[in-house]
């Protein structure tokens, strides 16, 4: 009776100990996620910032146009200049985040989910429009419609990864632009385009950044 | 001593983190049919075009391959024996591919009825997003032979914007067998060699 009693006591240990490490194991996925959510939070102003280059880059392909440049000769200048401010935003980032007090940047598993599908969207992006204007394919309502449908195919993935229904809804307003742009006139869709940019990237972005300044303010009270 | 624990933590939470790119990866081998499954459908569409210039073949056709690859797909998570739970990883790539579907299915069609579109604007944007899924899996499971299937896919949006039609239509066919077909079919070899090495550990 006294072995079986013990048999019971052995068999509940092992139960409670995996028990422990499954809530361990998903304390660890939940802090990973609520990480991941933090950092894109902390890259609220490079959303704002692309959102001030993609204004930046339209003016700069109007003021183009109207210098008797060939289409595939802007936008190979638009794609250069916002690969360069994209270049130049991720420097000052990965410097600042080098400077912060005990903000190291390890690449965490959902750090690299996130970095290589916005990675793999610019790539792509860069890709397309610029062979498709040196193809003589291009014209601005399909140069929109695939920058609203890569721009919202990234969103959504991140807001899948991340589990942020905000992110999700900047998605189906840059896809909403793509449909608009496929279906309505070149001055619907420039207009599409300039109001999804401002409430994907401006409007989200500075909301991102508001969020994370209410965390650290709440991580310096708790501290 | 405290050094010690906070050293065996990190291991802990490192050797968590490789074993969910470790089944990230599994996972895509396990879904390494699809690769082939849409590949065939691919060519059934490209055939059918070809045939009969229906503009409406490609819309059937993956709408038909969607029917059967739900039910495949239901069939084996029912039948599956060893249910895991869901991982960041899996996670990520799930989002991706749903992603891709949603944009794919939004953008072609509606190019298609504002009559934007032509087999070269095609063959380019089904190939560039095919490279931005595959680019992304490839990166976050760490496999370069999907890396290097994005690159494929990448080449093929540039060299479809370029050419005569016929060009865009080989280039296309080519991207299908080596992104598809191959690589398809190389992922359920390595499944196949990974799940008779877990039997033989067994």
């Amino acid at each position: 009776m006294p072995e079986r009693m013990e048999i019971e006591r052995r068999i509940v240990m092992t139960t409670s100990a995996e028990e422990q490490n499954l809530k361990d194991r998903i304390s660890l996925i939940e802090t990973m996620i609520a990480e991941g959510r933090r950092k894109t939070q902390s890259w609220g102003w490079f959303f704002v910032f692309c959102g001030v280059a993609y204004f930046i880059c339209i003016a700069g392909s109007v003021w183009f146009k109207s210098h008797h440049s060939s289409p595939a000769q802007r936008w190979m200048i638009v794609i250069i200049q916002f690969l360069i401010f994209v270049i130049a935003a991720v420097r000052i980032n990965v410097s600042f985040q080098k400077r912060g007090k005990g903000m190291k940047w390890p690449m965490g598993t959902l750090d690299r989910a996130l970095f290589s599908i916005w990675l793999s969207a610019g790539i792509s992006m860069a890709v397309l429009i610029v062979s498709l204007g040196y193809g003589g394919l291009s014209n601005s309502n399909l140069v929109v419609a695939v920058i609203g449908t890569l721009l919202g195919m990234a969103n959504a993935t991140s807001s899948g990864i991340l589990k942020w229904k905000l992110q999700f809804a900047c998605a189906v307003i840059w896809w909403a632009t793509a449909a608009i742009s496929c279906l309505g006139t070149q001055r619907q869709s420039f207009i599409a385009l300039l109001v999804a940019n401002f409430f994907c990237q401006i409007v989200f972005g500075v909301y991102g950044m508001i969020c994370e300044a209410r965390e650290l303010r709440q991580g310096a009270v708790h501290a | 001593m405290n050094a010690n624990a906070e050293e065996l933590e990190l291991k802990d939470r490192l050797s968590l983190i490789e074993t969910m790119i470790a089944e990230g990866r599994r996972s895509t081998g396990r879904w390494a049919w699809t690769f082939v499954f849409w590949g065939v459908a691919y060519y059934i569409a490209i055939g059918w075009t070809a045939y009969n210039q229906w503009p409406w073949a490609w819309l059937v056709t993956m709408v038909s391959a969607w029917i059967p690859c739900w039910f495949i797909i239901r069939r084996q998570r029912k039948n599956s024996t060893n249910r895991r739970p869901e991982t960041t990883v899996g996670r990520a790539i799930f989002s991706i591919w749903v992603a891709m579907g949603i944009s794919m299915s939004l953008l072609l069609p509606a190019l298609g009825f504002s009559g934007r579109f032509n087999q070269h604007i095609f063959v380019a944007i089904v190939a560039a997003m095919l490279g931005v899924a595959n680019g992304a899996s490839g990166m976050i499971i760490r496999w370069k032979a999907q890396i290097a299937n994005a690159m494929v896919w990448w080449a093929a949006s540039v060299a479809a914007c370029y050419g005569s039609e016929n060009q865009c239509t080989v280039v296309f066919l080519v991207a299908i067998f080596f992104c598809q077909i191959v690589f398809g079919v190389y992922g359920m070899i390595c499944e196949a060699h990974e799940r008779r090495q877990d039997a033989s550990h067994a």
